[in-house]
């Protein structure tokens, strides 16, 4: 998904993407009871695929209690998700465990299931007569604590440019000079168009200032100008593990730092009063 | 054992209007936004913040106010009152932009294959 975000700084811009990665809650595999493992993978190997499998969970996964802060002993449902998985290959070619072998014991989730990977995650591969039967236990946490748990793969903004063109210089320019000036850019952001020079994508631009380069050499540095957009606006793009919906990592990441302020603001206010008091 | 207060305030006994905060388990991603909240009000004398330790999940945060009527704790109330309306706006307007793109969208067989990648452009 992407989106654009002005009237604001590059510090709150951050702050949304930094939530988006490092603090946004979502459920993955954190207890892993081994019963059976004669996979050529060793436990913590196994554990370690499992934990990074995304879990959809199917309900808020900010309702979720902290496993750490539960009430309970051990885990519960209010804090956690069962799953279980048995492998055996009883024939003589090699089998392969993916995630659609994870079995979650509740209906409150599920490993991704997606139509771009109809076989699956890949965990392990099984010869002859291997096993695995293990039980795991998803937990609620965020990126910060383990890279597991972040919703993202990729969240990142981008300052829009700027490019000016000066059409009357470019017009002076010979075919083949435009044709160089075009090539000058190592990120492609030119094209010819019926002769023209157009830029079909400003936010290909990494502003190299090669084409800045190029026309103060040929004598026209007012050929083309490259600036970051003044006020700036932000190019924000998210892509999800696939435990999340990319809309739902945003709106869950404007909660974090509203509750993040809302928690401050309690304490300001707490303080105040208290300092009214010995008057 | 009760947990730390999220934030503790070190005053200044001299001056109200100035004083540093101290913030657990924060970082940049507050510190940052605050500082640019807070630098652009009126009142602000200085404002900075830093991470003192990297080891350490804290945050300084030193706040002076300009104004001898205003503290430097109300300033700092001003700054968060400020911050959460901007994201209360960011928050409304991508939720108004999200319905509009969805409302665009041809009608899709199937709610699970719903805008997973598809592109919003808000302007
Ligand atoms: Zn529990």
């Amino acid at each position: 998904m992407t989106f654009s975000l002005e009237g604001t700084d590059a510090s709150i811009a951050n702050a949304l993407r930094r939530v988006m990665i490092a603090e946004t809650p979502t459920v993955a595999i954190h207890f892993v009871r081994i019963e059976n493992n004669t996979s050529p993978l060793n436990d913590e190997m196994l554990s370690h695929r499992l934990g990074l499998i995304p879990i959809v969970y199917r309900g808020d996964v900010r309702q979720l209690n902290s496993n750490r802060d539960c009430d309970c002993q051990g885990n519960c449902a209010r804090c956690s998700v069962e799953f279980e998985l048995h492998v055996r290959n009883d024939g003589e070619d090699t089998i392969e465990v993916t995630s659609h072998d994870l079995r979650a014991l509740s209906d409150m989730a599920v490993p991704l299931d997606d139509e771009t990977l109809p076989r699956g995650i890949l965990i392990c591969k099984l010869g002859k007569f291997q096993e695995i039967r293990l039980t795991a236990i998803a937990t609620k946490g965020v990126g910060k604590e383990h890279a597991k748990w972040s919703p993202v793969s990729t969240a990142v903004f981008q300052y829009e440019p700027s490019i000016r063109l000066n059409y009357r210089l470019l017009d002076e320019l010979s075919p083949q000079d435009r044709q160089n000036f075009v090539g000058s850019c190592p990120a492609r952001v030119f094209e010819i168009q019926d002769g023209r020079v157009v830029i079909p994508d400003v936010y290909r631009c990494t502003y190299t200032e090669e084409c800045m380069r190029w026309a103060e050499q040929v004598g026209k540095p007012d050929l083309v100008t490259v600036k970051q957009l003044e006020p700036p606006r932000f190019r924000f793009s998210v892509e999800t593990t696939g435990s999340l919906k990319p809309a739902e990592i945003v709106q869950s990441c404007l909660i974090t730092i509203q509750e993040k302020i809302r928690k401050i603001e309690d304490l300001l206010v707490t303080k105040q009063e208290e300092q009214q008091l010995p008057q | 054992m009760q947990p730390p207060p999220p934030m503790t305030m070190i005053p200044d006994p001299a001056d109200a209007r100035n004083a540093t905060f101290v913030f657990l388990q924060e970082d940049h991603t507050l510190g940052n936004a605050l500082r640019y909240m807070l630098i652009k009000h009126p009142k602000t004398h200085f404002c900075g913040y830093s991470i003192p330790h990297p080891s350490e999940a804290k945050m300084h945060f030193r706040l002076q106010s300009s104004d001898p009527e205003l503290s430097a704790k109300d300033l700092l109330h001003e700054g968060v009152d400020s911050l959460k309306e901007m994201l209360h706006h960011i928050d409304s307007e991508f939720t108004k932009e999200l319905a509009r793109f969805q409302a665009a969208q041809p009608t899709q067989t199937g709610p699970a294959s719903q805008s997973q990648s598809a592109p919003i452009d808000k302007e």
